[in-house]
Protein backbone atom coordinates (compact mmCIF):
# COMPACT_ATOMS: atom_id res chain seq x y z
CA UNK A 1 0.00 0.00 0.00
CA UNK A 2 1.17 3.50 -0.68
CA UNK A 3 1.24 6.73 1.52
CA UNK A 4 -2.34 7.81 -0.39
CA UNK A 5 -3.96 4.39 0.68
CA UNK A 6 -2.65 4.50 4.24
CA UNK A 7 -4.45 7.89 5.04
CA UNK A 8 -7.59 8.01 2.53
CA UNK A 9 -9.05 3.96 3.45
CA UNK A 10 -8.91 4.68 6.86
CA UNK A 11 -10.43 8.46 6.69
CA UNK A 12 -13.38 6.80 4.05
CA UNK A 13 -14.20 4.04 6.15
CA UNK A 14 -14.45 6.64 9.08
CA UNK A 15 -16.85 8.25 7.00
CA UNK A 16 -18.73 5.32 6.06
CA UNK A 17 -19.14 4.77 10.10
CA UNK A 18 -20.08 8.05 10.86
CA UNK A 19 -22.76 7.71 7.88
CA UNK A 20 -24.03 4.57 9.33
CA UNK A 21 -24.15 6.27 13.04
CA UNK A 22 -25.76 9.68 11.91
CA UNK A 23 -28.41 7.04 10.53
CA UNK A 24 -28.37 4.89 13.98
CA UNK A 25 -28.95 8.55 16.13
CA UNK A 26 -31.37 9.61 14.24
CA UNK A 27 -29.14 12.14 12.50
CA UNK A 28 -30.43 11.35 9.14
CA UNK A 29 -32.66 9.05 7.42
CA UNK A 30 -32.13 5.67 6.29
CA UNK A 31 -31.53 6.50 2.88
CA UNK A 32 -29.18 8.96 3.47
CA UNK A 33 -27.43 7.03 6.09
CA UNK A 34 -27.03 4.48 3.04
CA UNK A 35 -26.08 5.96 0.53
CA UNK A 36 -23.46 8.11 2.02
CA UNK A 37 -21.76 5.21 3.95
CA UNK A 38 -22.06 3.30 0.21
CA UNK A 39 -20.33 6.50 -1.17
CA UNK A 40 -17.64 6.30 1.56
CA UNK A 41 -17.12 2.44 0.88
CA UNK A 42 -16.70 2.59 -2.60
CA UNK A 43 -14.50 5.51 -2.25
CA UNK A 44 -12.32 3.12 0.41
CA UNK A 45 -12.80 0.38 -2.46
CA UNK A 46 -11.15 1.99 -5.40
CA UNK A 47 -8.79 3.68 -3.50
CA UNK A 48 -7.62 0.08 -1.69
CA UNK A 49 -7.83 -1.86 -5.06
CA UNK A 50 -7.68 0.71 -8.04
CA UNK A 51 -7.61 -1.78 -10.35
CA UNK A 52 -11.43 -3.15 -8.90
CA UNK A 53 -12.45 -0.42 -11.56
CA UNK A 54 -10.68 -1.71 -15.06
CA UNK A 55 -13.64 -3.75 -15.96
CA UNK A 56 -15.61 -1.12 -16.02
CA UNK A 57 -13.14 1.10 -17.97
CA UNK A 58 -12.80 -1.21 -20.50
CA UNK A 59 -16.70 -1.33 -21.13
CA UNK A 60 -16.15 1.84 -21.89
CA UNK A 61 -12.59 1.36 -23.95
CA UNK A 62 -11.07 3.49 -21.59
CA UNK A 63 -7.92 1.95 -20.67
CA UNK A 64 -7.42 3.15 -17.10
CA UNK A 65 -10.08 2.87 -14.10
CA UNK A 66 -9.20 6.18 -12.50
CA UNK A 67 -10.35 7.58 -15.69
CA UNK A 68 -13.91 6.82 -15.48
CA UNK A 69 -14.14 7.83 -12.07
CA UNK A 70 -12.85 11.37 -12.89
CA UNK A 71 -14.81 11.45 -16.22
CA UNK A 72 -17.95 10.69 -14.32
CA UNK A 73 -17.26 12.71 -11.30
CA UNK A 74 -16.95 15.91 -13.63
CA UNK A 75 -19.54 15.45 -15.45
CA UNK A 76 -21.78 14.19 -12.46
CA UNK A 77 -20.27 17.97 -10.48
CA UNK A 78 -21.29 19.92 -13.67
CA UNK A 79 -24.48 18.62 -13.82
CA UNK A 80 -24.79 19.78 -9.81
CA UNK A 81 -23.77 22.87 -10.90
CA UNK A 82 -26.01 23.80 -13.17
CA UNK A 83 -28.76 22.17 -11.06
CA UNK A 84 -27.84 24.02 -7.77
CA UNK A 85 -27.17 27.31 -9.15
CA UNK A 86 -30.77 27.39 -10.75
CA UNK A 87 -32.30 26.81 -7.79
CA UNK A 88 -30.10 29.63 -6.10
CA UNK A 89 -31.33 31.66 -9.03
CA UNK A 90 -35.33 30.71 -8.27
CA UNK A 91 -34.84 31.36 -5.05
CA UNK A 92 -33.05 34.62 -5.88
CA UNK A 93 -36.06 35.78 -7.92
CA UNK A 94 -38.47 34.92 -5.39
CA UNK A 95 -37.00 36.66 -2.90
CA UNK A 96 -36.79 39.75 -5.36
CA UNK A 97 -40.44 39.42 -6.38
CA UNK A 98 -41.74 39.34 -2.46
CA UNK A 99 -39.47 42.23 -1.62
CA UNK A 100 -40.44 44.61 -4.54
CA UNK A 101 -44.15 43.83 -3.59
CA UNK A 102 -43.71 44.74 -0.29
CA UNK A 103 -41.70 48.00 -1.00
CA UNK A 104 -44.50 49.21 -3.96
CA UNK A 105 -47.17 48.17 -1.86
CA UNK A 106 -46.13 50.69 1.06
CA UNK A 107 -44.65 53.34 -1.05
CA UNK A 108 -45.00 56.79 0.51
CA UNK A 109 -44.73 60.17 -0.38
CA UNK A 110 -44.63 63.54 2.02
CA UNK A 111 -47.79 64.97 3.09
CA UNK A 112 -49.10 67.82 0.08
CA UNK A 113 -49.04 70.32 2.62
CA UNK A 114 -45.18 69.39 3.68
CA UNK A 115 -44.29 69.20 -0.04
CA UNK A 116 -45.45 73.11 -0.18
CA UNK A 117 -42.44 73.67 1.96
CA UNK A 118 -39.82 72.64 -0.13
CA UNK A 119 -38.67 73.71 -3.51
CA UNK B 1 -35.04 79.76 -20.17
CA UNK B 2 -31.50 77.78 -21.01
CA UNK B 3 -31.12 73.43 -20.65
CA UNK B 4 -29.69 74.32 -16.89
CA UNK B 5 -32.91 75.75 -15.62
CA UNK B 6 -35.21 73.68 -17.50
CA UNK B 7 -37.55 71.68 -15.76
CA UNK B 8 -38.51 68.12 -16.65
CA UNK B 9 -42.24 67.65 -17.31
CA UNK B 10 -44.12 65.87 -14.47
CA UNK B 11 -44.57 62.35 -16.56
CA UNK B 12 -40.74 62.03 -16.05
CA UNK B 13 -40.31 60.27 -13.04
CA UNK B 14 -36.76 59.49 -11.74
CA UNK B 15 -35.84 56.74 -9.83
CA UNK B 16 -33.11 57.41 -7.36
CA UNK B 17 -31.80 54.04 -5.92
CA UNK B 18 -30.21 54.63 -2.69
CA UNK B 19 -28.19 52.43 -0.10
CA UNK B 20 -26.71 53.65 2.96
CA UNK B 21 -26.58 56.85 1.51
CA UNK B 22 -28.01 59.26 4.58
CA UNK B 23 -25.12 61.84 4.05
CA UNK B 24 -25.20 62.50 0.54
CA UNK B 25 -29.24 62.20 -0.02
CA UNK B 26 -30.73 65.37 1.39
CA UNK B 27 -28.13 67.57 -0.98
CA UNK B 28 -28.56 65.13 -4.26
CA UNK B 29 -32.47 65.40 -3.76
CA UNK B 30 -32.22 69.28 -3.24
CA UNK B 31 -30.63 69.72 -6.13
CA UNK B 32 -32.88 67.12 -8.50
CA UNK B 33 -35.81 68.80 -7.05
CA UNK B 34 -35.05 72.04 -9.18
CA UNK B 35 -35.27 69.72 -12.27
CA UNK B 36 -37.27 67.02 -11.88
CA UNK B 37 -41.13 67.07 -10.29
CA UNK B 38 -41.55 63.40 -9.82
CA UNK B 39 -38.75 61.80 -7.98
CA UNK B 40 -38.70 58.06 -6.96
CA UNK B 41 -36.22 56.79 -4.03
CA UNK B 42 -35.48 53.22 -3.59
CA UNK B 43 -34.15 52.49 -0.34
CA UNK B 44 -32.58 49.15 -0.72
CA UNK B 45 -32.59 47.93 2.82
CA UNK B 46 -30.21 50.55 4.65
CA UNK B 47 -28.48 50.19 7.42
CA UNK B 48 -28.53 53.88 8.43
CA UNK B 49 -31.14 56.21 8.06
CA UNK B 50 -31.47 56.85 4.28
CA UNK B 51 -34.97 56.05 4.14
CA UNK B 52 -36.09 58.98 6.39
CA UNK B 53 -33.96 61.77 4.42
CA UNK B 54 -35.58 60.57 1.89
CA UNK B 55 -39.23 60.99 4.02
CA UNK B 56 -38.26 64.79 4.33
CA UNK B 57 -38.55 65.60 0.53
CA UNK B 58 -41.51 65.55 -1.98
CA UNK B 59 -40.53 62.67 -3.42
CA UNK B 60 -42.01 58.83 -3.47
CA UNK B 61 -40.07 56.84 -1.07
CA UNK B 62 -39.86 52.91 -1.15
CA UNK B 63 -38.06 50.58 0.73
CA UNK B 64 -36.40 46.94 0.64
CA UNK B 65 -36.86 45.21 3.75
CA UNK B 66 -33.41 43.13 2.95
CA UNK B 67 -30.40 44.76 0.26
CA UNK B 68 -30.86 43.31 -2.90
CA UNK B 69 -28.58 45.47 -4.82
CA UNK B 70 -28.39 48.58 -7.25
CA UNK B 71 -30.08 46.40 -10.15
CA UNK B 72 -33.06 45.07 -7.70
CA UNK B 73 -33.73 48.91 -6.86
CA UNK B 74 -33.73 50.26 -10.13
CA UNK B 75 -35.92 48.14 -11.54
CA UNK B 76 -38.21 48.40 -8.39
CA UNK B 77 -38.38 52.55 -9.00
CA UNK B 78 -39.01 51.74 -12.85
CA UNK B 79 -41.78 49.38 -12.14
CA UNK B 80 -43.61 51.46 -9.36
CA UNK B 81 -43.00 54.28 -12.04
CA UNK B 82 -44.50 51.99 -14.79
CA UNK B 83 -47.24 51.71 -12.68
CA UNK B 84 -48.01 55.31 -11.52
CA UNK B 85 -48.09 56.50 -15.59
CA UNK B 86 -44.77 57.54 -15.78
CA UNK B 87 -44.16 58.11 -19.94
CA UNK B 88 -40.14 58.35 -19.68
CA UNK B 89 -38.19 56.93 -16.87
CA UNK B 90 -34.95 57.94 -15.69
CA UNK B 91 -32.41 56.64 -12.89
CA UNK B 92 -30.37 58.85 -10.57
CA UNK B 93 -27.39 58.09 -8.62
CA UNK B 94 -27.99 59.04 -5.01
CA UNK B 95 -24.37 59.91 -4.51
CA UNK B 96 -24.24 63.08 -6.08
CA UNK B 97 -21.81 62.44 -8.78
CA UNK B 98 -24.68 62.90 -11.27
CA UNK B 99 -25.61 66.68 -12.25
CA UNK B 100 -29.19 67.35 -12.63
CA UNK B 101 -28.59 69.47 -15.07
CA UNK B 102 -27.78 66.76 -17.47
CA UNK B 103 -31.31 65.02 -17.16
CA UNK B 104 -33.22 67.72 -19.52
CA UNK B 105 -29.88 67.14 -22.14
CA UNK B 106 -31.12 63.65 -22.18
CA UNK B 107 -34.66 64.41 -22.36
CA UNK B 108 -34.00 66.54 -25.30
CA UNK B 109 -31.98 63.75 -26.87
CA UNK B 110 -33.81 61.06 -26.74
CA UNK B 111 -36.66 63.21 -28.67
CA UNK B 112 -34.72 64.51 -31.37
CA UNK B 113 -33.23 61.27 -32.17
CA UNK B 114 -36.34 59.39 -31.49
CA UNK B 115 -34.81 57.09 -29.20
CA UNK B 116 -35.99 54.65 -26.70
CA UNK B 117 -32.63 54.78 -23.99
CA UNK B 118 -30.69 57.30 -23.53
CA UNK B 119 -27.14 56.91 -21.65
CA UNK B 120 -25.64 59.62 -20.07
CA UNK B 121 -21.69 59.16 -20.86
CA UNK B 122 -18.81 60.54 -18.74
CA UNK B 123 -16.80 60.25 -21.98
CA UNK B 124 -18.93 62.20 -24.06
CA UNK B 125 -19.54 64.74 -21.22
CA UNK B 126 -16.81 65.30 -18.41
CA UNK B 127 -15.53 63.30 -15.75
CA UNK B 128 -13.95 65.90 -12.94
CA UNK B 129 -11.87 64.25 -11.19
CA UNK B 130 -11.56 60.19 -12.19
CA UNK B 131 -8.50 58.77 -11.58
CA UNK B 132 -6.59 57.35 -14.99
CA UNK B 133 -6.68 53.89 -13.97
CA UNK B 134 -10.44 54.17 -13.32
CA UNK B 135 -10.47 55.61 -17.04
CA UNK B 136 -8.56 52.76 -18.25
CA UNK B 137 -10.56 50.42 -16.25
CA UNK B 138 -14.09 51.90 -18.16
CA UNK B 139 -12.39 51.68 -21.17
CA UNK B 140 -11.32 47.88 -20.91
CA UNK B 141 -14.96 47.85 -19.65
CA UNK B 142 -16.82 48.81 -22.88
CA UNK B 143 -14.59 46.53 -24.56
CA UNK B 144 -15.89 43.19 -22.67
CA UNK B 145 -19.58 44.73 -22.81
CA UNK B 146 -19.63 44.67 -26.77
CA UNK B 147 -17.78 41.21 -26.67
CA UNK B 148 -20.40 39.97 -23.92
CA UNK B 149 -23.60 41.92 -25.19
CA UNK B 150 -22.79 43.11 -28.68
CA UNK B 151 -23.13 47.02 -27.95
CA UNK B 152 -20.61 49.43 -27.59
CA UNK B 153 -21.31 51.96 -25.06
CA UNK B 154 -18.39 54.24 -23.77
CA UNK B 155 -19.85 54.51 -20.51
CA UNK B 156 -20.88 51.14 -19.58
CA UNK B 157 -21.37 51.59 -15.44
CA UNK B 158 -23.28 55.26 -15.58
CA UNK B 159 -26.42 55.25 -13.83
CA UNK B 160 -27.44 58.11 -15.57
CA UNK B 161 -30.45 56.68 -17.76
CA UNK B 162 -33.68 57.60 -19.96
CA UNK B 163 -36.07 54.99 -20.79
CA UNK B 164 -39.14 55.96 -23.02
CA UNK B 165 -41.87 54.03 -21.67
CA UNK B 166 -42.21 51.34 -24.35
CA UNK B 167 -38.20 50.96 -23.62
CA UNK B 168 -39.08 50.44 -19.70
CA UNK B 169 -41.76 48.16 -20.21
CA UNK B 170 -39.22 45.81 -22.40
CA UNK B 171 -36.54 45.31 -20.18
CA UNK B 172 -36.73 43.71 -16.96
CA UNK B 173 -33.83 43.83 -15.10
CA UNK B 174 -32.85 40.30 -13.84
CA UNK B 175 -29.52 40.78 -12.32
CA UNK B 176 -30.03 42.34 -8.77
CA UNK B 177 -26.18 43.86 -8.12
CA UNK B 178 -23.94 45.82 -10.17
CA UNK B 179 -24.06 43.42 -13.13
CA UNK B 180 -26.96 45.26 -13.99
CA UNK B 181 -25.81 47.96 -16.20
CA UNK B 182 -24.54 44.57 -18.85
CA UNK B 183 -27.87 42.92 -18.06
CA UNK B 184 -29.71 45.86 -19.14
CA UNK B 185 -27.42 46.09 -22.50
CA UNK B 186 -28.10 42.63 -23.08
CA UNK B 187 -31.65 43.32 -23.09
CA UNK B 188 -31.17 46.74 -25.27
CA UNK B 189 -29.85 44.49 -27.83
CA UNK B 190 -32.44 41.89 -27.67
CA UNK B 191 -35.73 43.96 -27.83
CA UNK B 192 -33.83 46.26 -30.80
CA UNK B 193 -34.45 49.75 -29.11
CA UNK B 194 -32.79 52.33 -30.22
CA UNK B 195 -29.83 53.33 -27.85
CA UNK B 196 -27.83 56.76 -27.89
CA UNK B 197 -25.53 58.34 -25.40
CA UNK B 198 -25.82 61.86 -24.26
CA UNK B 199 -22.94 63.72 -22.42
CA UNK B 200 -22.94 63.50 -18.62
CA UNK B 201 -21.22 65.50 -15.79
CA UNK B 202 -19.87 63.03 -13.39
CA UNK B 203 -17.90 64.50 -10.11
CA UNK B 204 -15.87 62.68 -7.93
CA UNK B 205 -15.14 62.68 -4.69
CA UNK B 206 -13.31 61.00 -1.92
CA UNK B 207 -16.05 59.10 -0.86
CA UNK B 208 -17.39 57.88 -4.62
CA UNK B 209 -14.08 57.09 -5.45
CA UNK B 210 -14.20 53.92 -2.50
CA UNK B 211 -17.06 52.93 -4.35
CA UNK B 212 -14.64 50.96 -6.66
CA UNK B 213 -16.13 47.81 -6.43
CA UNK B 214 -18.74 48.91 -9.37
CA UNK B 215 -16.14 48.89 -11.76
CA UNK B 216 -14.13 46.01 -10.55
CA UNK B 217 -18.08 44.71 -10.61
CA UNK B 218 -18.04 44.61 -14.22
CA UNK B 219 -15.62 42.11 -14.39
CA UNK B 220 -17.23 40.17 -11.97
CA UNK B 221 -20.35 39.95 -13.79
CA UNK B 222 -18.84 39.00 -16.29
CA UNK B 223 -18.41 35.27 -14.13
CA UNK B 224 -21.88 35.83 -13.30
CA UNK B 225 -23.34 36.41 -16.90
CA UNK B 226 -21.12 33.61 -17.90
CA UNK B 227 -22.89 31.57 -15.47
CA UNK B 228 -26.48 32.81 -16.44
CA UNK B 229 -25.53 31.41 -20.09
CA UNK B 230 -23.78 28.29 -19.57
CA UNK B 231 -25.82 26.84 -16.59
CA UNK B 232 -29.35 28.47 -17.06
Amino acid sequence: MNIFQLLFVPLCAIGALWSVLAWRRGRTNALGGLFWASVWTAGALVIAVPDITSPLAHLFGITRGSDVIIYLAILAGLAACRYFYNRYRRLENVITHLVRDFAIRDAKTSPKEFQEGHV
Amino acid sequence: MNESQAKLPADVWVVVPAYNESARLGNTLKDLLTVAQTVVVVDDGSKDDTYDVASQYPVWVLRHVVNLGAGAATQTGITFSLKGGARFIATFDADGQHDPADLPVLYRVLQERNADVVLGSRFVGEAIGMPRARRLMLRVASAAAYFLCGVWVTDVTTGLRLFNRRAAQSVHIKMNRFEHPIDLLQQIARYRLRLVEAPARIRYSADSLRKGQRTWGVFRLGLKLLAEELLQ
